[in-house]
């Protein structure tokens, strides 16, 4: 038995127009939903591909007490030059850590007049780098380190990196949160708006049931009006996607930044968009699905 | 074609509508069902259509047992059987071309054999010159005549008709019977339920009469009470 397509597609359309509002406020749901979805899926790729770059080449600094004894700094070098972790050290004294300092605030008049005027507040440091390139042992070295007589601090530019890791993934599991249960919302409207449809549409049902029509020939109709706004939906969304990946771009191409490198590849992007349809065809056609069996008996 | 066999049916609330009946209805028949309301009739009526279902018994129509044929094959079980009601079920934004090509179009006939029996159909009813009219323009009459147009336009084995003329004046209802006897005698089974007295005594066919859930009469050429 052959379901046409003239049909199909002019009942559809007559549903939605029927329910411009609802179908709206599911269609916008949806492409929220979706969108947040797909947001926390390019966060979690860029964050992924910022932490791989910075395994490498990375260097523990260790600051020095300016009130360290000059026994404690002869120990502390001996220790680092003696240490099996550690492949290589080298001193940076006041000269070299001002020279350091103005270049990096070359444009920061503020900062530089104020360690002109107080250089004791710039400390001394060692700059080691490790013989491993294992993340857990590069921060376990420089926690240890850290805890050595005579030194304010030691840090490396991993410390960063799990910062900006432990942030991404608290906002990944939020963003996640909201995004399921606005996903459910979505589905429920879409739920709604086809049991309106139906309720619009039941003297029609009710004879097409009379004549002999098959549940899938009423059933049609219906579903193509829950998946076409489940596509609509995450198209929209897939168009927020695209600029959240631009957005992301930009930033990684600024130098020397944590967030250098915070950027998917165009194939982990294609993924999130191509999951994100079809979590929306999906949702679609399970909302109305799921509004047909339970109004659709026989 | 329709075979009750010691059927009951009881609604939820244990409301019996039909207890223990028996009847043999064959091919070609025009049979009046007549009671009180809410003796059994339209319960009858709605089990042959399958829109209910049997608590207790057989019922075989067109060959089928209701009892086993699946919900998938229901909507190919109606297919033979037409049916026409009290308040003609029209749908109301749609032509008196629209209303009878509809239920052509629900069971994917192609559009050719619609363009053809839909005319057919509608000239057979005498609504030929109305098939663009809406039903609201047409009167109580008319309205029913495109209904029977609609349950008739698919050549059913069976037509159902729940008092078909409960709406409409003496002289009408006379129009609409004549139409209906005109379907049966082309072979069609008729099974109508009414409470038309001067209807079922003039047109001296076999009454079926139900009371409380039981059939208490089964006339072959009868009459009202």
């Amino acid at each position: 038995m052959a379901l046409k397509l003239d049909y199909v597609v002019r009942e559809t359309s007559t549903n939605m127009r029927r329910n411009v509002t609802l179908t709206i406020a599911a269609i916008v749901t949806m492409a929220v939903s979706l969108g947040l979805f797909g947001s926390a899926m390019l966060i979690r790729a860029g964050v992924d591909s910022l932490s791989s770059r910075w395994k490498e080449g990375v260097e523990v600094i260790v600051f020095v007490d300016r009130k360290i004894t000059p026994e404690q700094n002869e120990a502390l070098k001996q220790k680092l030059e003696d240490h099996p972790e550690i492949a290589n050290s080298r001193f940076m004294d006041d000269d070299a850590s001002r020279e350091e300092y103005e270049r990096i605030f070359d444009d920061n008049q503020a900062m530089l007049d104020r360690i002109k005027e107080n250089p004791e507040l710039l400390p001394n440091s060692y700059r080691i780098t490790p013989a491993t390139g294992e993340t857990q042992a590069i921060l376990s070295l420089s926690e240890q380190l850290g805890k050595e007589p005579g030194v304010l601090r030691a840090t490396s530019a991993l410390d960063g990196v799990r910062r900006v890791q432990h942030i991404s993934s608290a906002a990944q599991t939020g963003i996640l949160v909201v995004a399921v249960g606005l996903l459910l919302a979505a589905m429920l409207l879409i739920l709604n708006a086809i049991r309106m449809a139906m309720f619009a549409r039941r003297r029609e049902i009710e004879v097409m049931k009379l004549v002999g029509a098959t549940n899938w020939f009423i059933r049609v109709p219906f579903m193509m009006e829950g998946m076409i706004q489940g596509i609509v939906g995450s198209a929209l969304a897939v168009s927020g996607i695209v600029f959240l990946n631009r957005y992301m771009q930009s930033l990684s191409k600024d130098q020397n930044t944590i967030l250098t490198g915070f950027a998917a590849s165009g194939s982990e992007v294609m993924v999130v968009m191509i999951s994100v349809v079809v979590l929306g065809i999906v949702i679609g056609a399970v909302g109305s699905g799921w509004a047909l069996s339970r109004f659709l008996k026989v | 074609m329709i075979t009750f066999e010691n059927v009951s049916k009881v609604y939820k609330g244990s409301i019996k509508a039909l207890l223990g009946c028996t009847a043999n209805i064959e091919k070609g028949e025009f049979v009046f069902l007549v009671g009180p309301s809410g003796s059994g009739k339209s319960t009858m009526l709605r089990l042959i259509n399958r829109e209910e279902t049997a608590d207790n018994g057989q019922l075989f129509v067109a060959g089928k047992d209701l009892a086993r044929i699946s919900s998938r094959r229901v909507p190919f079980l109606r297919r033979n059987i037409g049916c026409i009601f009290q308040d003609y079920k029209l749908l109301p934004n749609k032509t008196v071309y629209e209303n009878v090509a509809f239920a052509l179009e629900v069971i994917g006939r192609p559009r050719s054999v619609v363009h053809a029996q839909v005319p057919a159909i509608l000239e057979l009813v005498g609504l030929d010159e109305k098939a663009e009219g809406l039903p609201e323009e047409l009167s109580g009459g008319e309205q029913q005549r495109v209904s029977i147009a609609r349950a008739f336009v698919n050549r059913p084995l069976i037509l159902l008709a729940d008092e078909p003329t409960g709406n409409l004046d003496p002289a009408t209802s006379v129009g609409i019977m004549r139409l209906l006897d005109r379907i049966n005698r082309t072979g069609t089974t008729v099974v109508m339920a009414t409470h038309d007295r001067s209807i079922v005594d003039t047109m001296q066919r076999r009454v079926i009469e139900l009371d409380q859930g039981h059939i208490v009469r089964d006339q072959v050429r009868g009459v009202y009470q």
